[in-house]
This record gives structure tokens, C-alpha cells and sequence, in this order.
């Protein structure tokens, strides 16, 4: 059974190629485009691995991380934060939150790839 | 009138006028008398001679007792008494009459002490008064010019037509010449040889042309009653750009008496105003370069399908190349603008990490309502810039908060490393806070108690560049907290030193408000008093003595000497580079050497600073007829004719002592009880020389000589005037 991916961001046209790309790596994609929308993706399909922009209209990527990081059944969920601002500050905070991997846009496919496979491949 | 004179005076009149009018009688009885009366008369003396000489004897006796009880009773009382009361009236206002002579002239005299008493208590009293107003307005001058001098702006006082009255150190040094101004192929005096000084005009370091335009902006705006009646403008400086702000002085009567001048330096400013406006040139300019080639690469690919492959792939690295382009400037764009323009304007200052927590935590233990303690840290991880205050109270709010969402109230603070920051924790036992919660705070006015501040916690971290994030507690290790991330600092930037202002015992020399009662310096020179011109007392010191046959300046100094006190804070002093080597002669006299004088500024650059810095001001030298020559004898090179009235203190000396025959510094010195300092050295030796004409001034006002046409006409006919160099 493949791993499943969420990706969460509210820019689709950074949604696009990154599921394209996961797909032909072999992941099941899943998509939201919102904090909320992320959480109820996660509850319902509990991903292996969450892609997650940090800002997002409402609920926003840190909630969202530290929503993951409350719940002990999500806690092999990995996460990777996505950030935009290229703010030292933020991989901080995220990290401190519990993240397991950042990435810094504008970021390229390789980094992406390399960041998941690396923390799915070593799981069980 | 002496006593024995009037004694003799009174005798005389006491006994002859008497024995006089007696006389006559007695001639006149005589000669009434028939001669036989005449004889019996003649017969009784020699009949009774005993009697008859002693009863002249008694009655000669009896009126000199007589006289001498006037004498000590009523008349040499009375002349000591004029003399005592006028010494009271006149010097010594604590000094009682002896009451002497008659009752009556005894009670005058207690009369007269009683009312000297009287006026004596009162002439304290209206000392004291006087001592106490002019001790608080002295301190008040003093507060006012410690203050101005610890300003960060520059500040130049000016009175109506444009005479400094008043400046500040900043002022001084946003106008002192740099090295880099001199510059060797102008030999004119431009406007770079500037001196800021009191009595000085504006005009001299302000282009006259802005000075005039802002006096009469402020005169306008006065006339129309404008709310804001200063003017602005922009000058260069050097490689300083000031904005100055011209603010005017009004009279009682609501006339314009003069200007204040305020300089704001704006280099800096323009620089990171200069650098943003380059930054954000830049960018527009390669994204849209970089998005232009991949728009026409991708439109390209789209409507040619069928292109060949090669080709195709061409395009598509292009595109690729591109994106990683926009990337890298992106990346530069924010690294260079961070570097240069992100630096707030708050009032940051830096400080140890654990120096924070510490201070913080005595600031915050001070106010009641909750327990808190610092967790033992390690070493210090850097530095970080807080403005204390605010940081603080944006503390104390947020412990508040936690404490009324969560009601614990012991607290502890920590600092841990996170990433690249330094994380300041506030960790507590109990319930985690929820980033929805923060999120809430952080958008609330920051408030304790009674305090507070203007802004957010939100933009107090933003000023501070720093962020907060709130993390629950996973163990017993790692407790509920809110974390601030700092940037940290590896070491702190030079902070421009701000010395403590002191106040002065007397006020600093360049601060002199009297000056607004100046008459102009262009009035007939030779006609004003000595103690009210403004002077340059300078001395030079050369390769040797023969001036005539090649011995030069190997330093020159000045000071200015205006309102009768020696300003130490306005020197001219430099060292001169001769162009030829020093004797070592004149090295053991004055103690400068080849090696001190090789980088130095030749002469033809120094005189052109030195003729702005003697501008329209008595030049004052000690032989001042060797120190003109030198200055004479370098006009061919330099062009610049010193013209000013002269003053030779040798000469002045001379004329004040013209029986005495040492007039070398140092006798003089001794004389007037002057304290001679680095003596054989130029700046030395004019300070002694500047202290001595002070004490000159008031002996040859004795003697008559109140004008500098006073002063040079007696110089003249001194025997020393003949000398010549």
C-alpha cells in the first residue's frame, strides 16, 4: 500500500506540480487548500506525511502542526513545513513545534523529493 | 586737613583772636586816659609785680584748661566723627564709632552706629538676594548649556545680522575641516577653512546665499503668523548631508533678535534611503527581465508544438535557468535590504542574554501577583538588543495572561538556544496555552496594571525582530512555555558614546549670551575698548631664528580671546612641515623633530585655515614683530595679506612697566602672577601669552589706555618699537 500525502497550501499553482510530482513517486496524494479543510482531511484519511504551508487564510500551518503534535494517535504523522518568507525565525518556531523537515520557497523538486523520501523511506 | 595743622589753627584763633581784641580795648582805654591816670596805672604793675604776673599767669592758665576741654570735648570728637562715618558710608559698612567728647556728641554717635547696624543687616540682606538670583540663573545657564552640549544635534545661536553667539560641541565638530579638505592645489582661503566660533559670522560656513533665504522664510512666516515659523534646508558638509532647521529668537517686544540653527546629520538616513530605492530598482528590473524570457520561452513552446527537440530543450533550460535566477535575486534583494534598512528606529541597546533575563527578572519580582524565578542558564549564547522597558512589560503581560487563563502564578524563566535564536522561555506547571490563544494577545494593546504601551504585543516583538510561539508541555522535562525567539548578536555594534553631561563650576567658554549686546565688529575698530574686542593670540615656532634667510614655520597656534575670557575650547594648532630639516638646535628649544613634521601640511595650505580662523580679530603676540614677518614673508606663496590690528604684549608690557627692563614671557609671567605652560611650545606659549594681555588690559586702563588706538600709539613710543627684524 503506497503513503499518502497531504499537501496543504492555498497557492494552486504550487499545489499542482508538487502532487504531480509525489504521484510519480509512487504517493497517494491528498489536497486542502485551508488550515480547517487540512485537519479534516487528516482526521479522516490520517495521512503518512503532511506537506504544510504556514500561511493559511484562518487556522494556520503552526495550529495546525501543534493540533497534529496534541493528538497522540497522529503521532507518527511527519511533517514538513513549507515556508515562504525564507524568515529564520519561523523554521525556528516550526521546528520547535514538533515539524520534522522545512523547506524554504522557492524551493526546488529535488529538495522536496529528498526531504520525503528520507523521512518516509526510514519509517516503518 | 592733618590734625596738627588743625590744632595749630585752633590755638592760634583761641588765643591771638582774644588777646587781640583785648589789646585794642585796651589801647583804645589807654588812650581816653589824662596822663596822670595813665601813670598811676603804669605804677600799679611795678608796684605789684608779683601779683600782676600771676594773675596773667592764672588767667593764661585758666584758658588753656579751658581750651583743652574744647579740644578732646567737642572739636577733635566732631572731626573724628566725619571721618568715621565717611569710612562706614564709603569702605567698611561694619565699622562702629567709639563714642566720645560731650553727652551730646556721644548720643550722636550711638545714633550713627545704630543706623549703620541698621543699613548693614540690610545691605546683607539684599546681598544674599542677589547672590541667590544670580547663582540660580548661573545654574540655570549652566543646565541649559550642559544640556545643549550633550544634544545630538549641532546647535549655532546667531544674533540678528548673523554673529554666532552660541554653538555646541556637535555644532563644532559637524563643521571642523577635515583632513581631506585641505587640499594642496588651492591656496585661496575657500569655504572649507571654516571655523565655528563665537563672534563669528554664519555667512562663513553657511553659503550666505541659504542663510539669507531662511531669515527671510522665518521674517515672512512671522509676518503672516504662521503656526510653524522655522525654516529648512539642506546643506553638504564635507560627506555629511545635514537637514538644518532655522528656528527665530524673538525679543520681548516680539522683534526678531536673531536665530537658532539646528543640524540634523541625515547621511546616514539618505544612505539607507539611498540603498532601498537601489534595492528595489534592482528587483523590479531582473524579475522583470526574468519573467519576460520565460513568458516569450513558454508561449514559445506553446504554440510551436511540433519544434524540434533539441530547440525545445533549449527553451526549457532557459526557463529552468531563469527560475533559479528570480530565486538568487530574490534571495539577495532580502538579504542586502535586511542588512541595510531593517534597522528600526527604536531605542534598542544591547545587552548579554543573561543580563536580560536578570535585569528582567528584578524589574518583574518588584510587582506583586506572582512568583518567578530564573532557571540557572549556561554560558551566555550572545548578545540581543531590547529596548528594556517595553520588552518588560510585554513580559509581565504575557505572564498575566497565562495566569488568568491557566491560574498558576510561579513562573520560570530560561534561555535556551533555538536554531539560530536565542529562545527566552516562560515555562509554567499546568495547562499549555493554545497558539489561537497567543494569536489573541498578540494583537492586544500591551497593558499591566497602569502601564501601558502604545503597541501591540505583536509590534513590540516586531520592532525587537523577534517572535513568540507558545509549545505545550510533552514531560516532566519539557514543561508548558512561550518561547521569544532573539536574534542574536556576536557582538554589539560601536554604540555612539554619550558622555554624562557635568555641570560645569562656571560656564563653558563658548557659552555666552551677553553676547546679544554686542555692538557689530565692523564699527570703527580702533575706537573700541580693549576688554571688548575679539583677538587671536598666537605664537609660532620655527626652524630657527633667521627668518630672512630660510628659516621656516614648523608650528603655529592660536587661541581666541572674545569678551575678555580666553575661549580654550577655539584653538588653532598645527604642526607645520618646514619643507627643510630642523636644526638641532631648534628641536632642543621646542621639541619638534623632522619625523614630527614630515606628514604634516606645508605652510602654503596651513596659513589660508589660519587666515579664516584671525578673521576680523586683533592678532596678539608676544614680539609679535618676528611672528608678523613670518606671516609677511610667506605672502608671495599664499596670497593672503594679514591685515588685522596688532597687539605686542612685549611691547604692552613695556608701556604698563616702563621702569623695568625684563619683558620676556617669563618675567612678565612672574609679575603678573601668571602660570606659564608649555612654555617653548606655540599653543603653550599663546595661552600665556593670551593670559598675560588679559592681565595687561585693566593696568593700562590706569594709565589711560582704554582703545586699541590707545594701546598701539603707546606702543609706539616704547623704546622697544625701534627694534627691527
Amino acid at each position: 500500500m503506497p503513503k499518502t500525502v497531504l499537501i496543504v497550501d492555498d497557492e494552486p499553482n504550487i499545489v499542482v506540480p508538487i502532487e504531480f510530482l509525489m504521484e510519480q513517486n509512487g504517493y497517494s496524494v491528498l489536497v486542502a487548500g485551508s488550515g480547517e479543510e487540512a485537519l479534516e482531511v487528516i482526521a479522516k484519511h490520517n495521512p503518512d506525511l503532511v506537506l504544510l504551508d504556514i500561511m493559511l487564510p484562518g487556522i494556520d500551518g503552526y495550529e495546525v502542526c501543534e493540533i497534529i503534535r496534541l493528538d497522540p494517535k497522529w503521532k507518527n504523522i511527519k511533517i514538513i513545513f513549507l515556508t515562504a518568507k525564507g524568515r529564520d525565525v519561523d523554521v525556528a518556531k516550526g521546528m520547535v513545534l514538533g515539524a520534522d523537515a522545512y523547506v524554504i520557497k522557492p524551493f526546488s523538486n529535488a529538495d522536496i523529493i529528498e526531504n520525503v523520501k528520507k523521512l518516509l523511506d526510514d519509517s516503518p | 586737613m592733618n590734625r596738627t595743622y588743625k590744632t595749630g589753627w585752633f590755638v592760634f584763633i583761641s588765643f591771638i583772636f582774644p588777646l587781640l581784641f583785648f589789646g585794642i580795648i585796651v589801647f583804645i582805654f589807654w588812650w581816653l586816659l589824662p596822663p596822670s591816670e595813665k601813670r598811676l596805672i603804669t605804677g600799679i604793675p611795678f608796684l605789684h609785680l608779683k601779683y600782676f604776673l600771676g594773675a596773667i599767669g592764672v588767667l593764661l592758665l585758666g584758658l588753656g584748661l579751658i581750651l583743652e576741654w574744647l579740644w578732646y570735648r567737642y572739636v577733635l570728637p566732631v572731626s573724628r566723627l566725619s571721618v568715621e562715618a565717611a569710612l562706614i558710608k564709603s569702605s567698611n559698612p561694619a565699622h562702629r564709632i567709639e563714642p566720645s567728647g560731650s553727652p551730646d556728641l556721644q548720643k550722636l554717635c550711638r545714633i550713627i552706629n545704630e543706623w549703620a547696624s541698621q543699613r548693614e543687616s540690610e545691605q546683607a540682606d539684599i546681598e544674599t538676594r542677589i547672590t541667590k538670583a544670580r547663582s540660580e540663573s548661573e545654574t540655570q545657564k549652566n543646565i541649559l548649556a550642559a544640556f545643549m552640549a550633550e544634544l545630538p544635534e549641532g546647535v549655532i545661536i546667531c544674533n540678528a545680522s548673523g554673529k554666532m553667539l552660541f554653538y555646541n560641541k556637535q555644532a563644532k565638530l559637524l563643521f571642523a575641516a577635515r583632513p581631506n579638505d585641505i587640499d594642496p592645489k588651492r591656496h585661496r582661503p575657500e569655504r572649507s577653512y571654516q571655523f565655528v566660533g563665537l563672534g563669528r559670522w554664519i555667512n562663513d560656513v553657511i553659503d550666505p546665499h541659504l542663510v539669507q533665504h531662511a531669515v527671510d522664510e522665518i521674517k515672512s512666516k512671522l509676518e503672516k503668523k504662521e503656526s510653524d515659523i522655522a525654516a529648512y534646508f539642506i546643506i553638504s558638509q564635507s560627506d555629511r548631508m545635514l537637514r538644518v532647521e532655522a528656528v527665530p529668537i524673538l525679543d520681548h517686544l516680539r522683534e526678531f533678535s536673531g536665530f537658532v540653527l539646528i543640524f540634523y546629520d541625515i547621511t546616514a538616513a539618505l544612505q539607507v534611503d539611498g540603498r532601498a530605492q537601489f534595492l528595489w530598482q534592482t528587483l523590479t528590473h531582473d524579475v522583470r527581465s526574468a519573467v519576460t524570457s520565460i513568458r516569450s520561452a513558454i508561449e514559445t513552446i506553446l504554440a510551436y508544438p511540433d519544434m524540434a527537440a533539441d530547440r525545445k530543450k533549449r527553451l526549457e533550460h532557459l526557463i529552468h535557468d531563469e527560475t533559479l535566477t528570480l530565486g538568487k535575486t530574490l534571495d539577495d534583494t532580502m538579504k542586502e535590504y535586511r542588512g541595510c534598512c531593517t534597522d528600526s528606529r527604536w531605542p534598542l541597546v544591547f545587552i548579554k542574554d543573561r543580563n536580560l533575563i536578570n535585569l528582567l527578572e528584578k524589574k518583574i519580582s518588584e510587582k506583586p501577583g506572582f512568583e518567578l524565578t530564573v532557571a540557572p542558564s549556561r554560558p551566555s549564547m550572545g548578545w540581543v538588543r531590547v529596548d528594556t522597558y517595553s520588552m518588560t512589560l510585554a513580559l509581565m503581560f504575557m505572564i498575566n495572561q497565562i495566569k488568568q487563563a491557566t491560574g498558576v502564578n510561579r513562573f520560570t524563566l530560561q534561555l535556551k538556544k533555538s536554531g539560530q535564536f536565542i529562545g527566552l522561555d516562560i515555562i509554567w506547571k499546568g495547562a499549555a496555552i493554545k497558539i489561537e490563544h497567543l494569536k489573541k494577545w498578540q494583537d492586544q494593546p500591551v497593558v499591566v496594571d497602569n502601564e501601558r504601551l502604545a503597541f501591540s504585543l505583536k509590534e513590540v516583538m516586531g520592532y525587537h525582530h523577534m517572535d513568540i510561539g507558545s509549545y505545550p508541555g510533552k514531560d516532566d522535562a519539557t514543561l508548558p512555555h512561550i518561547r521569544i525567539f532573539m536574534p542574536v548578536f556576536t557582538s554589539p555594534e560601536p554604540v555612539r558614546k554619550r558622555s554624562v553631561a557635568i555641570l560645569p563650576e562656571s560656564r563653558p567658554e563658548f557659552f555666552d549670551f551677553d553676547l546679544f549686546h554686542q555692538a557689530g565688529q565692523d564699527a570703527e575698530v580702533d575706537r573700541r575698548r580693549l576688554d571688548e574686542l575679539s583677538y587671536t593670540v598666537f605664537d609660532t615656532e620655527t626652524t630657527g631664528l633667521d627668518i630672512s634667510n630660510g628659516d621656516k614655520i614648523v608650528s603655529i597656534a592660536a587661541v581666541r580671546i572674545v569678551n575678555a575670557k580666553i575661549l580654550m575650547d577655539e584653538q588653532f594648532n598645527q604642526l607645520v612641515n618646514p619643507g627643510r630639516k630642523i636644526p638641532a638646535t631648534s628641536t632642543e628649544y621646542h621639541g619638534i623633530t623632522d619625523d614630527m613634521v614630515i606628514d604634516q601640511p606645508v605652510v602654503e595650505d596651513v596659513l589660508p585655515r589660519f587666515y579664516r580662523f584671525v578673521d576680523e580679530t586683533v592678532l596678539v603676540a608676544h614680539n609679535a614683530a618676528f611672528d608678523m614677518r613670518l606671516l609677511e614673508i610667506n605672502e608671495p606663496y599664499t596670497g593672503l595679506k594679514f591685515d588685522n590690528p596688532v597687539l605686542d604684549t612685549l611691547l604692552l608690557s613695556a608701556v604698563a612697566h616702563p621702569s623695568l627692563a625684563d619683558h620676556d614671557l617669563e618675567h612678565i609671567a612672574k609679575r603678573l602672577g601668571v602660570k606659564v605652560r608649555d612654555r617653548h611650545t606655540a599653543l603653550g606659549d599663546a595661552i600665556t601669552t593670551a593670559t598675560i594681555f588679559l592681565k595687561l588690559i585693566p593696568i593700562l586702563a590706569q594709565m589711560g589706555i582704554f582703545t586699541l588706538k590707545d594701546a598701539r600709539d603707546a606702543s609706539q613710543q616704547t623704546y622697544y618699537a625701534r627694534l627691527k627684524y
